[in-house]
């Protein structure tokens, strides 16, 4: 398993600030957002090809982007209307694909029966749409995809490249038993978000709820061998750098 | 029909370049013909057609007009600056109408890139609709300050060399004003067949139409079969996925 920084430590820094925290943090790898982060690969001052440059120079590999959800309606109205929704994520798809990378994070929309179906036939759809690439469904508090209930009405019904993005803070914010979660899905998962947390706040990792050990051996057992996003989102530490380090060092010393 | 090589370093250097005598007379006629229908505006009497519309009908789709697009030589014509077999092939040629304004200051005030997100232009929002060759083509006589087709020369290098270092989405509404440095435009006219084949890159807009007559004009935007891998590309050479120009 490799650990991937990801600029929700760092949500204001633009790219080459937040590619040398990763690296004076000791990491090699890296995590983007579409959205939510000034690192984001759509900024308007940053062209595909010097994200491109910026992350080679840093010496930095890209794991992943997060890209927009399936939420089958249009963000400047909210009308439903999939095959617009889906415009704008095949092409969040294909900036990945420029990216260099095989595989995007995604979420749900509304806790709806509405959003439910849109889901699964938005995920079929773009699949169809991009061979050799992989989407993993993320888990969020309050959206369609929050518990193992919802994963079980989704995961049967998409192609077997949709993979369970398992997110360790947002389980804790809905106050669900990650290590059950990671037990139910552990065969399919593609990616893991690493966050501590006490309640809804995260903390530095180790002193909140989520159960790293357990987590981690349900991953070792099931032969994953993918990454482990560290994240410390929403977090207002004095020595981010440090904070880094030492999140990092504390799931090293796990694996 | 290929373009020869005059016209592709025209087209090379200016980002467009303008065809005439690419159609029948009948191909002409079927094509005014299976637009008229589909207009507000009463043909007999011209004082009906100030400010008529829809501008854009939606009959794109009509054999009649397609076929000015396939069974004349234009998409060869177009094909040749990229590569046979290079290019998709549209299954809509969209009349864009221009009616009479009955104004007298001719203007071409909409500078814009095309493939930009508007709230009512259909495309999705955060993307950018990239395409390799413009086709806009006359079935009426364009007469100057008639309403035609305005392009901006040489924007199309503008383009390939602004977006090295900004992002697609960095042109808000595909509006460069602001963003690049804009020569003179050049008003397209031309009897009908006339066509003018354009860069993704160019800088054009419609123009205000002075003139008694309505525009009839198509156009369509070709795009390179690869688009979803080369989407994001502006590599160093301009010209790199154009495998018709040297």
């Amino acid at each position: 398993m490799n650990l991937v920084f990801s600029p929700t430590h760092c949500p204001n820094a633009q790219l080459p600030e937040a590619t040398d925290l990763a690296r004076r943090a000791g990491f090699d790898r890296i995590e983007l957002f579409r959205t939510w982060t000034q690192s984001s690969p759509v900024h308007p001052n940053w062209s595909v090809r010097m994200v491109r440059d910026q992350l080679d120079d840093a010496a930095l590999q890209l794991t992943s982007l997060n890209i927009r959800n399936v939420t089958g309606r249009k963000a400047d109205s909210d009308e439903r209307n999939l095959p617009y929704n889906l415009r704008q994520i095949e092409w969040d798809i294909h900036l990945a694909r420029a990216l260099r990378i095989k595989t995007a994070n995604i979420k749900g929309g509304q806790r709806t029966d509405e959003a439910l179906n849109d889901l699964i036939e938005g995920v079929n759809t773009l699949l169809e749409r991009v061979p050799d690439f992989t989407l993993n469904l993320g888990n969020h508090h309050g959206n369609r995809l929050e518990g193992i209930e919802d994963y079980k009405a989704v995961m049967p019904n998409v192609d077997e490249r949709a993979r369970v993005l398992v997110d360790t803070g947002h389980l804790l914010s809905a106050g669900l038993d990650v290590l059950t979660f990671v037990e139910t899905f552990a065969e399919r998962i593609g990616l893991v978000h690493l966050r501590d947390q006490k309640g809804e706040t995260p903390v530095p990792f180790g002193q909140g709820d989520l159960p790293f050990e357990d987590v981690l051996r349900v991953l070792v057992d099931v032969g994953y061998d993918g990454h482990l996003v560290v994240e410390l989102e929403h977090a207002t530490w004095d020595l981010p750098v440090r904070a880094a380090v030492d999140a990092r060092d504390f799931v090293q010393s796990l694996i | 029909m290929s373009l020869d090589a005059e016209q592709k370093t025209f087209f090379k250097e200016n980002g467009y370049v303008v065809l005439h005598d690419t159609l029948t007379e009948d191909q002409i006629q079927a094509g005014v013909e299976a637009i008229w229908p589909h207009l507000d505006a009463d043909r007999d009497d011209p004082s009906t057609w100030i400010g008529a519309g829809p501008i854009s009908p939606n009959c794109g789709d009509d054999p009649a007009l397609l076929a000015t697009l396939y069974d004349s030589s234009v998409y060869e014509a177009a094909e040749s600056l990229v590569g046979k077999g290079k290019l998709t092939r549209p299954t809509s040629f969209g009349p864009k109408l221009n009616f009479p304004t009955g104004d007298s200051e001719w203007a071409a005030p909409g500078v814009h890139l095309d493939g930009y997100y508007t709230p009512t232009n259909g495309v999705a929002e955060g993307t950018v609709g990239r395409f390799f060759v413009g086709v806009t083509m006359y079935l009426s006589h364009q007469h100057p300050t008639g309403g035609g087709f305005t392009v901006w020369p040489g924007t199309h290098l503008q383009s390939a060399e602004y977006f090295k270092t900004n992002a697609m989405l960095s042109v808000k509404g595909g509006n460069v004003r602001d963003v690049y440095e804009l020569p003179e435009p050049v008003e397209v006219t031309g009897p009908p067949g006339t066509v003018c084949l354009w860069h993704g890159g160019t800088v054009h807009s419609a123009s205000k139409n002075c003139r008694p007559d309505i525009r009839f004009c198509m156009i369509t935007r070709l795009n390179h079969i690869q688009n979803s891998d080369i989407l994001f590309e502006f590599p160093d050479d301009p010209w790199a996925y154009w495998d018709g120009i040297d």
